[in-house]
């Protein structure tokens, strides 16, 4: 084994918890996640020589999401429900796994494009702009569905951070 | 906490989700594999670039001229069999079309799923990218005939132009037989409009395939096209299968 081998299954090992939970975020499905994630990996190592001294963890990221928006362009498009689910009752919202668990049905009740904004931006921390870029949208387009996907989620607009410019670097996997 | 940190804390700890130990000996295996076929690949794509500029000099060196071979450029190396003779993905000839939509160029490849059964797997695949290496290629729209029969004579998986996204996409598909010549009639303009072709392998020297697409103007409606024929190099009439 290289040294190269060695970097990545270190990088491997580290990142390999967050790709999978950033696939099933993105999925639903446990099982899909964990394909994602190992097919990423794969790229990953494929492209190691030249991604291993740029940024790495943004390279999974982005080879994840085009893995997950190329299976959803493959067999049909989904589409997106207007109506979420009903928040947990107010007994129940003192219970964090109850809130957590609406929460991420109701990420899965998003469509494709909103779920893909919400985990790239308040998952891996990506800027707008880095957003745009990953998802082959206009930075108006992702800041809409953005709003509409916290709007959706019940998250009040107050609680969205100051958008981060170009050049900040991501917060990584 | 605020709403959007209880958002996050969810997607940082989601309930009913719990990670797997993956096989990165596996994963490495793989990745070796991927790593060997890119490299096939991409020299490929810069071979097939050299030469489509090459050959457009020659075309316009020579209008009027008389329908030769193909016009436009020459396959690029086939997936190196002894490494990928069963591995699925992108298989043979990159087809760069040259023409772009924000910032990344229209190509179109053939993927399968088993490459020793091209006749019930092979899939025709418009893509765009930015480097034309495999990681990079968007796939836009993914076209294939159901069933077997993808390699009896004729046209296949022809996908019309339209607007995704709000981009043009050209009309495409490839045909199997020994065409010197596609056209189609503009419904439009009533005028007969000639494809672009490259030569498509696989593995088989003898597969006979090519890719075909039709110009169009980035930003504007798809022409309509109807009509489509292939010619042989004296003119005959082809087969359109079906």
């Amino acid at each position: 084994m290289t040294r190269g081998d060695d970097d990545f299954v270190a990088f491997a090992r580290a990142s390999s918890v967050r790709l999978q939970r950033a696939a099933y975020l993105l999925t639903g499905d446990g099982h899909q996640a964990e394909e994602a994630a190992q097919a990423t990996l794969v790229r990953v190592y494929a492209a190691w020589g030249s991604v291993r001294r740029k940024d790495p963890y943004a390279y999974a990221r982005q080879v994840l999401t085009n893995l997950v928006i190329d299976q959803w362009r493959r067999p049909m498009r989904e589409y997106a429900t207007e109506t979420m689910p009903e928040q947990p009752a107010p007994h129940d919202i003192a219970d964090v796994v109850a809130k957590r668990r609406w929460l991420i049905g109701a990420l899965q009740a998003l469509s494709p494009r909103e779920r893909a904004v919400i985990v790239l931006r308040h998952f891996f921390d990506a800027s707008e702009a880095e957003v745009a870029r990953e998802l082959d949208l206009s930075a108006g387009t992702v800041k809409s569905l953005n709003s509409r996907a916290l709007a959706k989620l019940r998250i009040t607009a107050g609680s969205v951070p100051p958008l981060r410019l170009e050049t900040e670097t991501g917060a990584g996997l | 906490m605020t709403q959007l940190e209880e958002l996050k804390d969810a997607m940082h700890s989601p309930p009913d989700f719990a990670p797997a130990p993956l096989d990165l000996a596996q994963v490495m295996t793989v990745g070796g594999r991927m790593r060997r076929r890119r490299r096939y690949v991409v020299g490929g794509v810069s071979a097939l670039t050299v030469t489509a500029l090459l050959i457009g000099g020659n075309q316009l060196a020579g209008l009027g001229g008389p329908a030769g071979g193909l016009p436009a450029a020459g396959p690029s190396a086939p997936m190196p069999s002894t490494v990928n003779s069963s591995a699925p993905g992108v298989l043979g000839t990159v087809v760069e079309t040259g023409r772009e939509a924000g910032g990344r160029q229209w190509i179109i490849y053939v993927e399968t799923t088993a490459p020793d059964d091209l006749d019930s797997t092979l899939t025709l695949v418009l893509g765009r990218t930015k480097t034309v290496t495999i990681d990079d290629f968007r796939i836009e729209i993914v076209s294939s005939d159901p069933g077997a029969g993808r390699m009896r004579p004729g046209f296949h998986a022809v996908e019309a132009g339209r607007l995704l996204d709000g981009r043009t996409t050209p009309t495409f598909g490839y045909y199997v037989g020994d065409a010197t010549r596609i056209t189609a009639r503009d419904a439009t303009t009533g005028r007969t409009v000639e494809a672009h072709r490259t030569a498509w392998q696989g593995f088989a020297p003898a597969d006979q395939m090519q890719i075909f697409w039709f110009d169009f103007a980035q930003g504007q409606p798809p022409a309509k096209l109807t009509g489509l024929t292939a010619y042989d190099k004296d003119g005959t009439r082809l087969s359109s299968g079906g």
